[in-house]
């Protein structure tokens, strides 16, 4: 069984069709990078895999498990409730564009703020497990600082392992370098490379054809929400490939190499 | 004009005015307890995606910012019993501070719902997708820093309160001013007894305005860091 299934996933926004039956399946273990024009419907896909968006049809399973809903009396899928769909949430880490990253509170905060409060762990083994994830992004020096004290690289390595402090069956990154300086976006690559070679189950929307052809296992390229490519990425970037004709197409800046 | 400073002093060192300043008080903290308390109610209403929840809301701000907070008191203490053939005839000073209560939470509503919009939706979207529900989402990562944007205005609305609340000398509620026009009714003495009054606002303005300052110290309002924090995560 995949650990993600997605079985004709269909999501409308007002009157545009953004998912228009989406099915794909990712494996435990598994690096998978969507790519797509914006609009395309993958940031979207993303946002439905942890209910953070509805599904208006199809489903969405998680290690065989629906999430945000269950079948009702009759058969048909009803959204459940939020502390249900919340507590499935937990263990789905998600990393964003723009970090966001709690204004409030330090590094340490914000990588201990879930788990005391949603997993009740103690605040002083969610602290030492804080620490050990803040080195392993390396900033075990940042933990008393504020996000705005940090550069936006940081403050996406402090993300990550906020994410990872919920110990995660799965990762989503909504592309977690675009809003980085070009000088940022190395370490957060490389915070994600490890992540990926500890064995991480990782889907992430990027632009970073790089990395997609060096550390995924599939790349998927999205368009008019659905997905017209889906192959290794030796596969997907040899010559023979189509997909320069969806970079043409889109008139995306050429990727480097 | 004969400045009576044998009047004046007297009347500022005499004790007629302690029970006064404590209703006042009193009522000023009752009134903006409520107001408050509505406040979060209707501002969570307000930004709630039930439509009838955000018409209520709209009616009760359009209501009680429309009528002239005086006749709103005068309504609540003279209208109410003759509207409910006596059923509800309340005390003038209990009338009087759910008057005040009531209007206030129109305004509190609105500082509130301003705070809560001015968190970046990122931030709950994130305590989302850490598991956290709604409620606590709200709770532990939005409200936290909506109250740096509510606090303030908040203290204004304390001090307005306090000066607010002589309106009910209308209904004879025994608050400062109220007692500073039986004395000058008595002795004719406006500008002394005046003079006296001004001076008890000015120490309750000055106390809450000492506490206003205590309490945005406490969450670091006055901090340059924290103003660049929320723009650092505007602009990042």
């Amino acid at each position: 069984m995949a650990l993600v299934e997605i079985r004709d996933v269909h999501k409308r926004f007002g009157s545009l069709d953004v998912l228009k039956g989406v099915s794909l399946e990712v494996e435990a273990r598994e690096v998978v990078c969507l790519l797509g024009a914006s609009g395309s419907g993958k940031t979207t896909l993303l946002r439905c895999i942890n209910h953070l968006e509805t599904v208006d049809r199809g489903e969405i399973r998680v290690e065989g498990e629906l999430i945000g809903y269950a079948p009702g009396p009759d058969g048909r899928l009803k959204e459940e409730s939020d502390a249900i769909a919340s507590a499935k949430r937990a263990k789905i880490g998600m990393v964003f564009q723009r970090f966001n990253l709690f204004a409030h509170l330090t590094a340490l905060e914000n990588i201990t703020e879930a788990p005391v409060q949603v997993l009740g762990v103690s605040k002083a083994e969610a602290e030492k497990r804080a620490l050990d994830l803040l080195a392993r992004v390396g900033l075990k020096d940042r933990a008393r600082h504020y996000p705005h004290e940090l550069s936006g690289g940081q403050q996406q390595r402090v993300a990550i392992a906020r994410a990872l402090a919920m110990e995660p069956r799965l990762m989503l990154f909504d592309e977690p370098t675009s809003a980085l300086d070009p000088e940022l976006v190395g370490e957060v690559l490389e915070t994600m490379r490890r992540l990926a070679a500890d064995g991480m189950t990782m889907i992430l929307v990027t632009h970073e054809l790089a990395f997609a052809r060096e550390v995924a296992d599939r790349v998927i390229m999205m368009a008019d929400g659905q997905v017209v490519e889906d192959a290794a990425p030796a596969e997907f970037f040899s010559a023979s490939s189509r997909w320069k004709h969806w970079y043409n197409r889109n008139n995306w800046p050429r990727p480097p190499g | 004009m004969v400045f009576d400073s044998k009047a004046f002093f007297d009347t500022l060192f005499s004790t007629q005015f302690l029970m006064p300043a404590l209703t006042t008080l009193g009522i000023t903290l009752v009134a903006m307890a409520l107001a408050i308390l509505l406040g979060f109610g209707g501002a969570l209403a307000a930004l709630s995606r039930s439509k009838s929840l955000r018409g209520l809301v709209q009616a009760y701000l359009g209501f009680f910012r429309g009528v002239p907070v005086l006749v709103q008191i005068v309504f609540w203490y003279n209208a109410l019993p003759v509207l409910t053939n006596n059923a509800i005839n309340l005390p003038a000073l209990v009338a009087g501070t759910l008057a005040l209560g009531l209007n206030e939470g129109a305004y509190m509503t609105e500082i509130i719902r301003s705070g809560l919009i001015s968190v970046d939706p990122g931030q709950r979207e994130a305590a989302r997708a850490l598991g956290m529900t709604k409620a606590k989402a709200m709770r532990r990562i939005v409200m936290p820093q909506a109250l740096r944007v509510i606090i303030p205005p908040t203290g204004n609305q304390f001090i307005a309160m306090l000066k607010t609340t002589s309106l009910l000398f209308a209904i004879a509620v025994p608050e400062i001013f109220a007692t500073g026009t039986d004395i000058y009714g008595r002795n004719f003495k406006y500008f002394e007894v005046l003079s006296v009054v001004s001076i008890w606002y000015l120490v309750l303005t000055g106390l809450l305005t000492v506490i206003q300052g205590g309490i945005e110290r406490r969450f670091h309002i006055r901090q340059r860091s924290a103003v660049k924090g929320v723009l650092a995560v505007e602009h990042n």
